[in-house]
């Protein structure tokens, strides 16, 4: 999976290094769990925020991702496996987060603090997928998130959420054709 | 001629690049004479590139600092490590037996029929249930109603291994479940759709059966 | 009348006299001690008859089991890992020592199992006996028909299983899943569970400790009262209904859903945990320490 679009400076593609790091947070190093903050935060954030649907509580959302990353990561018996244990923890604590706040009120894209916007005039399509993204049922959600926005493949996605890959297909379709539906109606 | 519902399932696969030469051509087959599916791939086409051109959103200040404070915190406690869920050594210990595989089976269908309709009966807040509800309820009450005439047939026969304190011991407590069961069925009589009774006595029922399993097992243990 | 007297008494110290020989095989039947090196933190497992165990561990890469010279022992070593399966006819008083981060399974069918400062996970089985654990540091896991079940210092998850016993435990840092019919439940001073789950047909359930944000705690019983005391300033979503029991709450409550003398729902605080409990005709009363 591609981390370059977001910025990461830290090449976790290398896997002696990323083993390294990952041994250094299990032995509570915080400089090594700075490099794990660095290198994923924007990616998180990203998820976060399509999951949390506002600017401020994907702040609270991410630490809270973070948060459980570092407390659980002594628990990783396999630290090649680390990018897609990192996302599972992602994203169960996104569903939690959102299961306990129950139905968030809908935002209006214009009340998000901090995102300019002006590009989107260019760009519609991206202002009514935002959108859209926010309907989708939990599960469609996470896989059209994971594969669509973020990159994944359906063999990593199924590492990630332990859904089948026929499943994750499966939930990927019935996102899209709720995606088309609902843009489709916004025309 | 492919239906439009399985040439739907190829568009998906098809954006993905994820079907082989003789799928494709097939694909392209039905797209030439179907105009509606043509706009469902250009609309598919033009979803997944936006997707992959959403803004990318960078968190605005450096939650760092934040971060590392809780953990520090948190390692000035005792750091929670939860296990993970594994069988333990995988020994044996008791033999399968035809009654002990069918009622573990129903267990299993029961637990899952639970999970699936119970939970959220405590979690939505209301105090009647549906008829749908009331309908799915009853079907898990008759199959307790007969993994526990399975499990009691399957103890019935070898009661003579237990000692008289242990077999006191189970008496006691099985009439302790029978006498909640009775209290809910008293209850369900007055409120029917009640969902708190209609609750307790799946879980009275879910009891009793892992009561008589336990039984069963301590029988097979000593015997 | 003197005299049936006399013979009374020498019959008596006579018996007596034939008694002490069997008395004193009974007490010093001879033990044996058989020592086997393992991994330190392999998997050790002991299967009893019939006995009371008490378990310790030590820094040692070894085990160590105190027997009696007439059991029947059957050790089987594989890759690091301990058997040990005892058959005898009578109680006994065993022994067993293991390294300090050994995974421990330890099982009686009647007899009680003490143990201490066990590394690994540990599982506790026995039917008649008492369990009592102080310091596991790696989760437990206990069961027991009719015997209490008493544990101090646990850190990690801790699956707690009886019929009619007591479940006591001072001191859990993990999760908690604690299940009776009739046995007391009582725990205090839990804190870092990410989830809890307790459930009990006509046992009482006293629970003292703290919530953490993000965990659900489920409390369940059918006749028996619930009680739980949390600090004030604590934070969750409160869910508690109940049939025809009572329901009190010492906190203030913002009501998100309905509220009656059966059933009240809402949020405490902040929310972050989510306390869930209901009872068929036991009391429910949750309170600030």
């Amino acid at each position: 999976m591609e981390n370059k679009e977001y910025g990461a400076h830290i090449d976790f593609k290398n896997k002696d290094f990323l083993l390294d790091v990952v041994r250094r947070c299990q032995d509570g190093d915080t400089k090594a769990m700075e490099m794990v903050y660095i290198g994923y935060k924007t990616s998180l954030f990203n998820l976060a925020y399509r999951f949390a649907r506002n600017y401020s509580s994907s702040k609270d959302l991410l630490q809270d991702i973070f948060i459980n990353i570092f407390t659980h990561i002594d628990g990783l018996r396999a630290p090649e496996a680390f990018n897609s244990w990192l996302y599972r923890i992602a994203i169960n604590t996104c569903i939690s987060f959102v299961r306990q706040k129950g139905k968030a009120k809908e935002v209006p894209l214009d009340e998000i603090e901090n995102i300019d916007y002006s590009e989107e005039v260019d760009h519609p399509m991206r202002q009514h997928l935002e959108q859209a993204v926010k309907i989708l049922p939990m599960k469609q959600k996470t896989v059209f998130l994971l594969h669509d926005v973020q990159g994944f493949t359906h063999t990593e996605i199924a590492q990630i959420t332990k859904l089948s890959e026929g499943t994750s297909k499966s939930q990927l379709f019935k996102a899209r054709m709720k995606l088309k539906d609902y843009l489709r109606s916004t025309k | 001629m492919m239906r439009c519902s399985k040439a739907r399932i190829l568009i998906n696969d098809h954006v993905d690049h994820l079907l082989d030469n003789r799928k494709v051509q097939k694909l392209e087959g039905h797209l030439q004479k179907c105009p509606r599916c043509r706009d469902l791939l250009a609309e598919m086409i033009s979803m997944v590139n936006g997707a992959k051109q959403l803004e990318i959103i960078p968190p605005s200040e450096d939650l760092w600092p934040a971060i590392r404070n809780r953990i520090e915190r948190k390692h000035r406690n005792v750091f929670i490590r939860l296990p993970e869920k594994r069988p333990f050594f995988g020994f044996s210990l008791y033999p399968a037996r035809l009654a002990y595989a069918v009622s573990t089976l129903l267990a299993a269908i029961i637990l899952v029929s639970l999970f699936y309709y119970g939970l959220p009966f405590i979690r939505n807040g209301r105090n009647d249930m549906s008829k749908e509800e009331l309908d799915h309820l009853k079907v898990a009450e008759q199959n307790y109603q007969t993994a526990i005439i399975d499990l009691d047939k399957a103890i019935s026969d070898q009661k003579a291994q237990l000692s008289p304190e242990l077999a006191e011991v189970f008496k006691t407590n099985l009439g302790i479940i029978d006498d909640s069961i009775r209290a809910c069925r008293v209850a369900m009589g007055q409120h029917r759709k009640n969902r708190m009774a209609n609750l307790h006595l799946l879980m009275c029922y879910r009891k009793k059966m892992e009561l008589l399993n336990e039984i069963k097992n301590v029988m097979m243990q000593s015997g | 009348m003197k005299i049936f007297k006399s013979y009374s008494s020498i019959s008596i110290l006579i018996i007596t006299l034939l008694c002490i020989p069997s008395l004193l095989f009974a007490k010093a039947e001879e033990k044996i001690e058989r020592t086997y090196t393992s991994d330190r933190d392999g998997k050790v497992y002991l299967e009893v008859k019939s006995g009371d165990i008490v378990v310790n561990s030590w820094d040692k890469n070894e085990v160590k089991i105190i027997a009696s010279k007439n059991d029947t022992v059957d050790i089987s070593h594989t890759e690091g890992n301990i058997r040990i399966i005892i058959s005898r006819p009578r109680s006994f008083h065993y022994e067993l020592f293991i390294p300090d981060k050994a995974h421990l399974r330890v099982e009686t069918a009647s007899g009680r199992i003490k143990a201490r400062e066990i590394g690994g996970f540990g599982d506790i089985r026995t039917v008649s006996g008492d369990i009592e654990v102080v310091t596991a540091k790696n989760g437990i896991r206990c069961k027991t028909v009719s015997g209490d079940i008493h544990l101090e210092k646990i850190t990690g998850n801790a699956e707690l299983k009886t019929t009619s016993g007591k479940i006591t435990v001072e001191g859990i840092e993990g999760s908690i899943k604690a299940d009776t019919v009739s046995g007391k439940i009582e725990m205090e001073e839990f804190s870092h569970a990410e989830e809890m789950e307790i459930e009990s047909i006509s046992g009482n359930i006293k629970l003292l400790g703290e919530l953490s944000s993000g965990s659900i705690y489920e409390i369940n019983s059918h006749s028996g009262n619930v009680e739980m005391r949390i600090p004030s300033d604590s934070n969750f979503e409160l869910r508690v209904e109940t049939f025809s029991g009572n329901l009190h709450c010492d906190f203030e409550i913002r009501v998100s859903g309905k509220i009656d003398r059966k059933n009240i729902q809402g949020i405490v605080g902040k929310g972050g945990a989510s306390l869930i409990s209901s009872s068929f005709s036991g009391n429910i009363r949750i309170t600030k320490q």
